[in-house]
């Protein structure tokens, strides 16, 4: 145990020697895990951040569609959907997307039907020192509720004014009447609260009228059949299961990631070469220097342990400053080199931070592919200079 | 008594290659214990392909060679190598430092596969640079060294391990007189411990000096004179 400790610190002693050459490839290294951690920490956070903002979601929503185009849906059809069996509630939502051109930002806005803050566990607090906490049945006519990100993004203290347009170009004005925080984290950088009856004026929506229809089924096993009445009862709907939008948002992400992945996997292979150009041909210096060890008494083992140590710790030091940057240029940098891959066009601003997410298996198992080839392709040379003679090599 | 035996030792180099080169031809040797052997001749008679096979740092063609009364024609590298470790010492002409190493590093080396308490190690390398005028250096690293310096190291080096054989090639070779009479003066001082010395040298002053208690003289890989 003491020799592995002696040969330990000759290893440390030896990268140190060499500091130019041993931090170019340590960066190289660090490099390439950065770009490939990276890609797995936007893929998992965002793929973590829907699957979040998808389980407060209805079991089915339904929508209209016209000319394949989503349309608002006719409120009639709510008595008829609630008949259903294993149907536990229908109603209809009001919603939309509205841009501002002050921030250049994309808002997600909803109609309160009443019980938004406590469906969607949304956490409010008054702005400011105000003690007075609004509750969701307290938002009046003329009042929103926005998220903490929001409050930075558009400099927002208590009381301040929104002031939009509605659907036909007339000013509207709504008070800032507090603010919310959420689990999902995009949720408090783009959803802002109204009344049902502001969010209809905003949007233009009659009374009989929502944007869609959410539906309630307690038993996911009834969902599929659940669905296919609705179709029955109102024709030209589209039905659409929450469990079949997390399968769809998850192919959808691992097939960016995938894309992204496959094309890294060249800059892997050329670090792989590189690597193996380097350790697999010893220059005459290191292979005398493998040859005094051994003169001077050391065992091939030795030597082996020695050139793997060094590997290990240029290849694991590189791994993990590569996978730390790469952590922080993920969930603290808000990942600038790698958002534009995994964002669609709706999210693209606000930029929200990412919530930190990790899958340690993920990592080790890139951890396995990287530090271990790296540790590998320099054991055969080394075996191979250290088994010859050290006269042979003196000779030469 | 017999410490080194060489019998019928023959060494070729590059085998059924063109390069094909005969370094010893049937050579059979006995050295005795606590005796200085000067091995003479003059360059590619053979001198340094024996210190080399007597080191184990090299393997006969044929024959059988037998150090310590143990047969190491045979060995497998691990026990080669375990044997050089514990039981010889070995000065090569270009002194084969690790030149970026520091000095005390070069020293330290030797006795780290033992896995001893670093009291131990740190204790023999500042009593072996004492001896050799070298505790100075012992922090400087090893390629700033004069040639005098070098040669004294790569002699504490071969003694870290404390081994009974010394093979010593060319000791002379980069030093002017009053270093090399230095260092033989040095080599007679060890001897006196009873260590066994083989010496690979065609210098006139090696071979005049009292270090010379047998000089076996080779050519073209062979004996042809003893004394």
């Amino acid at each position: 145990m003491r020799a592995l400790l002696y040969i330990a610190d000759f290893a440390i002693r030896g990268l140190l020697r060499q500091k130019t050459k041993n931090v170019s490839i340590g960066c190289l290294f660090g490099l390439i895990v950065f770009l490939f951690t990276g890609i797995d920490f936007v893929s998992n956070a965002v793929y973590q951040e829907t699957l979040k903002a998808i389980q407060f979601q209805p079991a089915i929503v339904v929508q209209n569609i016209k000319a394949g185009r989503q349309v608002p849906i006719d409120l009639a059809s709510v008595s008829d959907i609630s008949k259903i069996f294993g149907v536990a509630d229908v109603r209809g939502r009001v919603w939309g997307y509205y841009f501002d051109p002050y921030t250049g930002a994309n808002y997600t806005i909803v109609g309160d039907p009443g019980d938004l803050a406590e469906s969607w566990e949304l956490t409010l607090k008054g702005i400011g020192a105000n003690p007075g906490e609004p509750t969701p049945g307290e938002l009046k006519q003329g009042e929103a509720l926005v998220g903490e990100g929001l409050v930075g993004i558009r400099h927002l203290s208590s009381g301040a004014s929104l002031n939009f347009q509605d659907y036909a170009g007339r000013p509207i004005s709504f008070t800032v009447k507090g603010v919310f925080s959420s689990t999902v984290s995009l949720w408090t950088y783009d959803l802002i609260v109204l009344t049902e009856p502001d969010a209809r004026k905003l949007f233009g929506l009659d009374e009989r009228l929502a944007w869609d229809l959410a539906v309630e089924v307690p038993n996911e096993f009834e969902v599929p059949k659940v669905g296919e009445k609705i179709i029955d009862l109102v024709p030209g709907a589209r039905v659409v299961a929450t469990n079949q939008l997390k399968r769809t948002y998850g192919s959808s992400y691992g097939f960016r990631s995938g894309m992204l992945l496959s094309t890294s996997v060249i800059c892997l292979l050329a670090f792989l070469i590189l690597a193996y150009d380097r350790v697999a041909r010893l220059s005459q210096e290191e292979q005398r220097e493998i040859a005094i060890l051994k003169a001077i008494g050391w065992q091939t083992a030795d030597v082996i342990r020695l050139n793997m140590l060094q590997s290990l710790i240029l290849s694991l030091t590189g791994f993990l400053i590569g996978a730390v940057a790469s952590y922080y240029h993920v969930f603290f940098a808000g990942a600038p080199l790698l958002r534009i891959v995994f964002s669609g066009w709706s999210v693209l601003y606000p930029v929200h931070p990412l919530p930190p997410s990790l899958d340690l298996s993920k990592l080790f198992g890139l951890m396995f592919l990287t530090v271990v080839p790296y540790m590998a392709v320099g054991i055969i040379p080394v075996w191979k200079a250290s088994v010859k003679d050290p006269e042979e090599v003196f000779r030469a | 008594m017999s410490i080194i035996s060489l019998k019928n030792v023959e060494k070729i180099f590059n085998p059924g290659k063109p390069n094909e080169f005969t370094g010893l031809r049937d050579l059979t040797l006995d050295l005795e214990n606590g005796q200085a052997t000067i091995i003479a001749g003059p360059s590619g008679s053979g001198k340094t392909t024996l210190l080399a096979l007597i080191g184990l740092m090299s393997r006969p063609t044929a024959g059988r060679i037998t150090i310590l009364g143990k047969e190491t024609t045979l060995l497998g590298d691990q026990f080669r190598t375990l044997f050089r470790r514990k039981h010889i010492g070995f000065i090569f002409q270009h002194f084969q430092l690790i030149s970026d190493l520091k000095v005390r590093e070069n020293l330290d080396l030797v006795l780290y596969p033992e896995g001893i308490p670093f009291k131990h190690i740190r204790d023999k390398r500042s009593q072996l640079l004492e001896k050799f005028g070298l505790l100075s250096k012992a922090d400087s690293r090893t390629s700033v060294l004069s040639g005098g310096e070098k040669q004294r190291l790569a002699i504490a080096r071969a003694l870290m391990n404390d081994p009974e054989i010394l093979l010593v090639d060319e000791p002379t070779a980069h030093l002017d007189t009053a270093l090399s009479r230095d260092v033989l003066s040095l080599f007679l001082e060890l001897k006196s411990d009873g260590r066994t010395f083989v010496i690979a040298s065609h210098d006139p002053l090696v071979l005049g000096s009292d270090l010379a208690e047998r000089v076996i003289n080779l050519r073209d890989g062979s004996v042809v004179e003893e004394g």
